[in-house]
């Protein structure tokens, strides 16, 4: 190309930095890059952006993928994508979204936080309906256009409760691949309490059914403030499918599913290791039923025949986003709403900024400092700040 | 619709069949023509780079399904830039380069340009690609023209392949083994 029309191409093109004001605003970082809360300087409109520059110069594969797959995806509980800067001189590239005040994990960290302080908030049960609507919601758009990630284990857990699972995509590969070790995720996102039993017993696919079972588990857990499978944190980096212990968690809410209940689990790769490790006759007094009734959900709600629909241990039979949509709990008063909100106080705290070059000690204190339940978040993925984008603003719907 | 940015209105996405077939007119009147190429050494160049890819993916152990991707980013590419201003060579590389990618099996580009290199010097030659200058120029514009290929497909470079389909039809037609069918299709 001659050199007129490069210059000429230089002067015309849009620099992110010329577009929006993001100086001082990060909200979020984590390995996949930096997340700023942004502001347009035209002032063309008063909306809050979300910013993520991406780490890295140039296009990585999980870049790559992320991008081309957000283009295709289009459903108000799904992150929209609104533009890709590619920046010439550093080679950097920045992703722009809608912005997000809260987000699902935000919601779930803080009543976990006031349960562990012994200042227990419910959640209002109209919220935890219409947020379950949108979940199912996003998630049935998703599986509808065969949106899921195959071998990614880990990656189901924090994309769920993210909402926004598609957006995932590009980082799943980021958890498979030992660049940087989980650890340095959030120690809680990482865990096994989201996952199937049939992953823990070495089913080597990505399923459907996989993430209902995610969804019942957070489910449960906005209906309780507890995560339901609660386990004692494991060396995460173990390649091995295997957990007994999260498994023994399993069992001992839901109780040993019986033979006629789950036909297949024989044909599970871990089947004998289970049979060696595990006897019936542990769990005979645990059972859904048990476990909801502690939490005073009474087993012949509708909220809670649901949960057993979706926390259903064989995964042939769990019920399927589509016909969890239909399910009587979301025709019954209150119905759901477009705003989650609708009607209650917020009492989520705002999202607060991280200065520019936290040294990596201070990082850790913050993520203790969640842990103890002091409550300022500090959300290492986007995907958490675009997901609940909708819960206020879609207007039409359900 | 759509959202402004700057001065400009940047369309969302809508991704239908409508919308990834590129209209007759664009078919007939390429920007290379615009720009004063005739039809044949079109044709020609747009054969020689997918052959290129197919080969270099070939050495690069590349899935025959990242093949296939690049080839189809490079053809679309020269439907909105010509080969005139764009090096067919450059571009090619860079769609082996962003298959990869796209199809999970990546590889370097380093790797990349040496075995477009081994490709150009033909058979019974085998000299070493001096990592010089020339060599980090051209790197640079094989990552520079990944960029304008991401950026002028919008970054829709999810591609369905007909293969697969067309091995399921044939099923059902019952005509898996007339090899000679299969292969043409």
């Amino acid at each position: 190309m001659d050199h007129d029309f490069k210059t000429r191409l230089a002067a015309e093109r849009e620099r992110v930095e010329d577009l929006f004001e993001y100086e001082g605003c990060k909200v979020g970082r984590g390995t996949y890059g930096h997340v700023y809360k942004a502001k347009r300087k035209d002032g063309k409109d008063e909306k809050e952006y979300a910013l993520k520059q991406i780490e890295g110069t140039g296009i990585s594969m999980s870049a790559c993928r992320e991008i081309a797959l957000l283009r295709e995806l289009k459903h108000p509980n799904v992150i929209t994508l609104q533009k890709v800067f590619l920046s010439h001189s550093d080679r950097k590239v920045w992703l722009l979204f809608d912005y997000a005040e809260h987000d699902l994990w935000h919601i779930i960290k803080f009543h976990r936080a006031s349960k562990a302080n012994k200042k227990p908030m419910q959640l209002p049960r109209g919220m935890v309906k219409s947020l379950l609507y949108q979940i199912l919601d996003g998630i049935h758009y998703l599986h509808a256009n065969w949106v899921l990630h195959r071998d990614l284990v880990k990656w189901a857990v924090y994309g769920f409760l993210c909402l926004c699972v598609s957006a995932d995509m590009g980082f799943a590969r980021l958890f498979n691949s030992p660049l940087k070790p989980l650890a340095d995720l959030d120690p809680v996102v990482v865990t096994f309490w989201y996952r199937a039993p049939e992953l823990l017993l070495g089913a080597r696919h990505y399923t459907k059914a996989i993430d209902i079972w995610a969804i019942g588990c957070i489910f449960a857990e906005l209906l309780t403030s507890e995560p339901i499978f609660h386990c004692r944190q494991e060396d995460i980096k173990t390649s091995n499918p295997f957990h007994h212990d999260q498994l023994d968690r399993i069992f001992s809410v839901m109780g040993f599913p019986a033979d006629k209940d789950w036909e297949d689990i024989r044909k599970m790769p871990e089947y004998p290791t289970l049979q060696k490790d595990f006897r019936r006759t542990t769990y005979a007094n645990s059972s859904l039923i048990k476990y909801m009734e502690k939490h005073k959900v009474k087993p012949d709600s509708k909220v809670f025949l649901l949960l057993q629909k979706l926390l259903t241990m064989d995964p042939t039979k769990r019920i399927t986003s589509e016909q969890a949509l239909q399910d009587p709990y979301f025709l019954e008063d209150p119905l759901p709403t477009s705003d989650v909100f609708a009607g209650c106080q917020i009492p989520y705290p705002k999202r607060e900024f991280l200065s520019e070059d936290e040294p990596e000690e201070k990082t850790e204190k913050v993520t203790m400092s969640y842990r103890h339940g002091l409550g300022s978040y500090k959300g290492p993925d986007l995907q958490k700040f675009a997901c609940t984008k909708n819960m206020h603003t879609q207007k039409s719907c359900i | 619709q759509g959202i402004l940015i700057g001065d400009k209105v940047y369309s969302e996405v809508f991704l239908a069949i409508d919308s990834s077939l590129i209209p007759e007119e664009r078919l007939f009147t390429t920007p290379s023509m615009l720009d004063g190429l005739d039809r044949e050494t079109e044709t020609d160049l747009r054969i020689l780079g997918c052959e290129l890819i197919q080969a270099a993916g070939i050495l690069l152990h590349l899935p025959q399904v990242a093949m296939a991707t690049g080839q189809v980013l490079f053809q679309r590419l020269f439907y909105s830039k010509s080969f005139i201003k764009h090096s067919f060579e450059i571009v090619a590389m860079a769609c082996v380069n962003l298959a990869s990618k796209i199809e999970e099996s990546p590889r370097r580009v380093r790797d990349v340009i040496n075995v477009f290199h081994h490709l150009k010097q033909g058979k019974g030659k085998n000299t070493p690609l001096v990592l010089d200058q020339n060599y980090i120029n051209t790197k640079n514009q094989v990552i520079k023209a990944e960029r304008r290929v991401l950026k002028e497909l919008g970054f829709c470079v999810h591609v369905k392949h007909p293969h697969k389909i067309i091995v399921m039809y044939l099923q059902v037609l019952e005509c898996e083994k007339n090899q000679m069918l299969v292969q043409t299709a």
